[in-house]
C-alpha cells in the first residue's frame, strides 16, 4: 500500500500550522487539486450529481475495497443471526399458538404459524442485501499518513485517523475470519471517536497494513493526546 | 519489615548514623503529635548518599498511619452490624452470643492490623511501589512520570483523626488497575507525598521539555536556601526529616515553602535544602519557576442556593422516602415487626388520600430545601486555585475533597447549562483533561455559578469561550422537531389503537396515556426548536467548539491539538436530509465532541478547516471544483 511520506504532515502539528492544506506531491490516483482555502468548501451547496458518490458527501471513495471473502463473512454472520432469530420466532409462535389468550384478536392463533417463515425470509433477504451493500461501502485507504476508512450499510461512517496520533494497531482474527483467511485491523487513538476498525481485510493485506501503520506511527508519533 | 536496607520506618529510632542528632520523639513541631506515626521517614544514612552525586531518591518503605486500626474497623461496622445483630437476636443475648459478637469485632480489628502491618509504600527511584506482603507478596508499581494528579480526601472519620486518603491518578484508561490508593496517611504525610509525587511528575516533564539549565531569575536559589534554612531551625534543626514532613506546613501555604519542602523530599535527601549548597538551585530550576499560588474563585456561600437549579439532588426527598419504605419492608422482619404490620400501615395510609397528598406535598416542598442542603454538603466552599502547574478544585463540608488537574493536560472545557439555569443565567463548568478517569466528578471546575463569573474564571484558568457559533442548516431543524415530536405521536397512536381494541375497564388508562403522549408531542415543538437553536459549531483558529442540547445544553471548547481523529457519520435519515454528524475524536473528556446535523459539504469543510492536511487527499473532485463558483 502506498503512503505519502511527509507531504501533509504540516497540518497535524501545532496550532500555528493552520494554513491551507499543503499541496505536496500526491500519489497517483489522487486528485491533485488544491482543496482551496479552508472554509471555502462550505460555501458551495451540495455538489450536484453527488448521489453516485458517498451520497452527496464531498468525499471520494477510499481507494481499496476489502477482500471479496468479506461478503462470505457477512453472509455467515447474518446466517447465524437468522437461524437464531428464526428459532426464537418459531418457539414464540408455538407458545402463542398454543396459549389461546382471550385478549388476542381471533386471527392471531391461526396465522402465527407463518411467523417463523416470514422472519426467516426477511432475514435472509436482509442478510444478502447487507453483505453486498457492506462490500460496496466498506473501503479503506492510507494516504498522506492519514487512515481513511468507510464503513456501514444503512448508515455510514467515515473515519479519519492520522498516523501520528495512533496509539496501538491491533490485528485480530475471529474463528470465522480465520476460516476465511481474513483479518481485522483495529487502529486505536486516545479517543474512541478517533479510532477505526477495518474489518474483512485479506490476512496478508491486514498484516501489511498493521505493520506499516505501527512503523509509521513509531516514526511520526507526537505526544498529542 | 521487608526491606533490609532501610531502617524500620514505624519507629522513630534511627538505625543509621544520621547527619544530625536524631530527632527527639516529640519534636517542637507545629504539627499535631499524631503526625509522628508514619510521616517522618527516618533519614537515610549519610554514607549511602554522596554529598553531590545524583542519587536516585530513595525513601524507606513507609506504612500508613496506625490510626487506620481505628478507622478501618469502624468503617467495617455497617457491614458487620447485620451479622452481629443477627447473632445477638438469634442467640437471645446469651453470653455465648456476646462472645461471638466480640469475636467478630476482634477479628475485624486483627484483620485491619494485619492489613496495616503488611502494607507498605515506598518511592524507589522513579516509581512508587505499593507492597502488600501477607502470604504472597504483591507489588504494585506506579511510575512517577505516569502520575497525573493526586487527590487528597478527608472523609469525616479521617478528618476527626487527622488522617487523609490519598488517591493517585495515573490516567490509566482501563479500570483502576493502575491507580493507587493510600487510605489513612497523616495529613502531613499526605501533603508531603502529594508534593513528592507531583514534584517528580513535574521534574520529568521539565527534563523532557529540556528547560534551560539555568534559572533565569536570580531570586531562585537564595529564596530556596533561605526557606530551607528557616525550615530547619523552626522545626527543630536536629530533626532531619523536617523538610520531608513539616516543612511545607510550618511554612504556611505559601508556594515558596512548599516548593522547597517538596524539592527536599523529592530527592529524599534529608536536610537537602539546608545542606547541599548547589542542590536546591538545581532542584529549583528543574521544578520550574515557582508560580505563586493563585485563587481563582471561592464560591460565595450565598451562591449555594443556586445548586438545585441544576436539578441536582432535587429528588433526594423521594429517594429518602423510598429508601425508608424499602428499609422498613426489608428490615422489618429482622427486627421483629411483622411484614403484615407494615402492609397494613400502608393500606391504612392508602385509604386516607388526603394524608397521602399531604405527605406528597411535604416531599415536594422539601425538594428545594433538601436539594440546597445536599448540594451545600458536597460543594461547600468550592475553591478553584492554581498551584504549581495544577488546577486544584477543593470542595465539601463533611468530606473535603481536593482534586488536582495538571494544567499541561487541560485541553479545554465544557460549559453546561440546564433549562432552568439558562433562565436564571447560571452555568456549570467541567475541564476537559487528557487521561482523567471519572472526569464527571473529578473534572468539575465550577459548580453552579452565574454564567458571567464562570466565563471569567474559566477564561483565566483555561481559556476564553468561543463565540460566533455557526448555525446548522434548516434541515437540521426539521430533524430536531421530528425527533422531539414523532416518538410521542407513535406512542399516542399505539395507545389509541389499544384503547380501541380493548374497550374494557382499562380503556380509561389508555386514553390517559394518549393524552399524556399528545401533550408531550406538543411540548416537543418548542423543545425541538430550542434544540435546533442550541446547535452550533465553530473553529476560531486554535480551538474547536461544538454545542448541542436543550434541557442540558452543553458547549465544549477543545484545543485543536487535542483532536486525534474525526468520525463523520450519517444515518439513512440524515442522508435523505443531506446532513451528517461530525465527531471530533479527542483524547480527553468524553472522548468525542459531536456537531450534530451539519450540512454534508459544510461538515467536510469544517474538518478541512480545523485539520487542513488530513482530508485534502480525500476530497471529491466535484467538491473542490465546485468551490470557486
Amino acid at each position: 500500500m502506498s503512503y505519502q511520506s511527509d507531504a501533509n504532515r504540516g497540518g497535524t502539528d501545532g496550532p500555528g500550522a493552520a494554513a491551507p492544506a499543503p499541496a505536496g506531491p500526491l500519489p497517483e490516483g489522487v486528485p491533485s487539486r488544491d482543496p482551496g482555502p479552508p472554509g471555502a468548501t462550505g460555501q458551495g451547496a451540495r455538489p450536484g450529481g453527488g448521489r453516485g458518490r458517498s451520497g452527496g458527501v464531498p468525499l471520494r471513495d477510499p481507494a481499496h475495497p476489502v477482500s471479496r471473502r468479506a461478503i462470505a463473512l457477512w453472509l455467515l454472520e447474518g446466517a447465524i443471526w437468522s437461524v437464531i432469530l428464526t428459532a426464537v420466532s418459531y418457539a414464540l409462535s408455538g407458545w402463542v399458538g398454543g396459549a389461546r389468550w382471550s385478549w388476542l384478536p381471533g386471527w392471531v392463533p391461526g396465522t402465527i404459524a407463518f411467523l417463523p417463515w416470514a422472519v426467516g425470509a426477511v432475514l435472509v433477504a436482509l442478510t444478502v442485501a447487507e453483505s453486498l451493500w457492506r462490500y460496496a461501502t466498506h473501503r479503506w485507504e492510507l494516504t498522506g499518513d492519514v487512515v481513511y476508512a468507510r464503513s456501514g450499510w444503512i448508515s455510514r461512517d467515515w473515519v479519519f485517523v492520522p498516523v501520528s496520533r495512533i496509539q496501538t494497531v491491533d490485528k485480530a482474527q475471529g474463528w470465522m475470519e480465520r476460516m476465511l483467511g481474513l483479518a481485522t485491523v483495529e487502529i486505536r487513538t486516545a479517543s474512541h471517536a478517533g479510532s477505526s476498525t477495518i474489518k474483512g481485510l485479506d490476512y496478508a493485506v491486514a498484516a501489511g497494513l498493521a505493520d506499516e501503520l505501527a512503523r509509521r506511527a513509531e516514526e511520526l508519533r507526537d505526544d498529542a493526546t | 519489615m521487608n526491606d533490609p536496607s532501610g531502617p524500620d520506618p514505624s519507629g522513630r529510632e534511627v538505625s543509621g548514623p544520621p547527619p544530625a542528632p536524631p530527632a527527639p520523639p516529640a519534636a517542637p513541631h507545629a504539627e499535631p503529635p499524631p503526625a509522628a506515626g508514619a510521616s517522618p521517614a527516618p533519614p537515610v544514612p549519610a554514607d549511602v548518599l554522596p554529598p553531590d552525586g545524583v542519587v536516585p531518591p530513595v525513601t524507606p518503605p513507609l506504612r500508613l498511619s496506625p490510626k487506620v486500626l481505628l478507622t478501618d474497623p469502624i468503617r467495617m461496622l455497617p457491614s458487620l452490624f447485620l451479622p452481629l445483630a443477627g447473632v445477638l437476636f438469634l442467640g437471645g443475648f446469651s453470653p455465648g452470643s456476646f462472645v461471638w459478637a466480640a469475636l467478630g469485632i476482634a477479628c475485624s480489628v486483627v484483620y485491619s492490623a494485619v492489613r496495616w502491618a503488611t502494607f507498605t509504600y515506598q518511592v524507589v527511584g522513579d516509581r512508587l511501589e505499593l507492597t502488600r506482603a501477607l502470604v504472597s507478596r504483591s507489588v504494585r508499581t506506579i511510575p512517577l512520570e505516569r502520575i497525573r494528579g493526586v487527590d487528597v480526601t478527608h472523609p469525616p472519620l479521617h478528618r476527626l483523626l487527622g488522617v487523609a486518603v490519598l488517591r493517585i491518578d495515573t490516567g490509566a484508561g482501563g479500570g483502576d488497575k493502575q491507580e493507587g490508593e493510600l487510605d489513612g496517611v497523616t495529613e502531613a504525610e499526605a501533603e508531603r507525598l502529594r508534593a513528592v509525587l507531583l514534584w517528580h511528575a513535574r521534574a520529568r516533564m521539565a527534563r523532557r521539555a529540556r528547560i534551560a539549565r539555568e534559572t533565569p531569575a536570580a531570586q531562585g536559589p537564595p529564596a530556596a536556601g533561605v526557606a530551607g534554612g528557616e525550615a530547619g531551625p523552626e522545626t527543630g534543626a536536629p530533626q532531619t526529616g523536617a523538610p520531608q514532613t513539616g516543612g511545607p506546613q510550618t511554612e504556611g501555604p505559601a508556594a515558596e515553602g512548599r516548593e522547597t519542602g517538596s524539592a527536599g523530599a523529592g530527592e529524599g535527601r534529608p536536610g537537602g535544602a539546608g545542606r547541599g549548597g548547589p542542590w536546591p538551585a538545581t532542584v529549583r530550576h528543574e521544578v520550574g519557576e515557582a508560580v505563586p499560588e493563585r485563587v481563582f474563585l471561592v464560591v460565595p456561600r450565598r451562591w449555594l442556593v443556586y445548586g438545585p437549579l441544576s436539578g441536582a439532588y432535587l429528588l433526594t426527598p423521594f429517594a429518602l422516602a423510598a429508601g425508608a419504605v424499602g428499609a422498613a419492608l426489608q428490615w422489618g422482619g429482622e427486627l421483629g415487626i411483622a411484614r403484615r404490620a407494615v402492609w397494613s400501615a400502608g393500606e391504612w395510609l392508602w385509604e386516607r388520600p388526603l394524608l397521602l397528598a399531604g405527605a406528597f406535598a411535604v416531599l415536594l416542598l422539601a425538594m428545594p430545601v433538601v436539594g440546597v442542603v445536599m448540594y451545600a454538603v458536597f460543594n461547600w466552599d468550592f475553591t478553584l486555585r492554581a498551584r504549581e502547574g495544577y488546577l486544584v478544585a477543593e470542595r465539601g463540608l463533611v468530606t473535603r475533597r481536593s482534586v488536582s488537574l495538571e494544567r499541561r493536560r487541560v485541553r479545554g472545557f465544557e460549559l453546561v447549562e440546564g433549562l432552568v439555569e439558562r433562565w436564571t443565567g447560571m452555568a456549570r463548568t467541567w475541564a476537559i483533561v487528557t487521561g482523567l478517569g471519572d472526569s464527571q466528578t473529578r473534572g468539575q471546575l465550577l459548580p453552579v455559578v452565574p454564567r458571567a463569573t464562570a466565563l471569567d474564571v474559566v477564561g483565566e484558568a483555561v481559556g476564553p469561550i468561543t463565540v460566533g457559533l455557526r448555525p446548522h442548516p434548516v434541515a437540521a431543524r426539521r430533524r430536531r422537531l421530528f425527533r422531539a415530536v414523532f416518538p410521542w405521536l407513535v406512542v399516542a397512536a399505539c395507545a389509541t389503537a389499544a384503547a380501541a381494541a380493548w374497550s374494557g375497564p382499562w380503556s380509561g388508562l389508555w386514553w390517559t396515556l394518549v393524552a399524556v403522549a399528545l401533550l408531550m408531542a406538543v411540548l416537543g415543538v418548542p423543545l425541538g426548536l430550542d434544540r435546533y437553536r442550541s446547535l452550533g459549531h465553530v473553529y476560531d483558529g486554535s480551538r474547536v467548539s461544538v454545542r448541542s442540547g436543550s434541557l442540558r445544553r452543553s458547549q465544549a471548547v477543545v484545543e485543536r491539538r487535542a483532536v486525534v481523529g474525526w468520525t463523520l457519520s450519517q444515518t439513512w435519515f440524515q442522508r435523505r436530509a443531506g446532513l451528517l454528524t461530525v465527531t471530533a475524536g479527542v483524547g480527553a473528556g468524553t472522548g468525542g465532541y459531536a456537531a450534530l446535523d451539519v450540512g454534508e459539504a459544510e461538515g467536510v469543510a469544517f474538518v478541512t478547516e480545523v485539520t487542513p492536511g488530513w482530508l485534502a487527499p480525500f476530497l471529491a473532485e466535484g467538491a473542490s471544483a465546485a468551490v470557486p463558483e
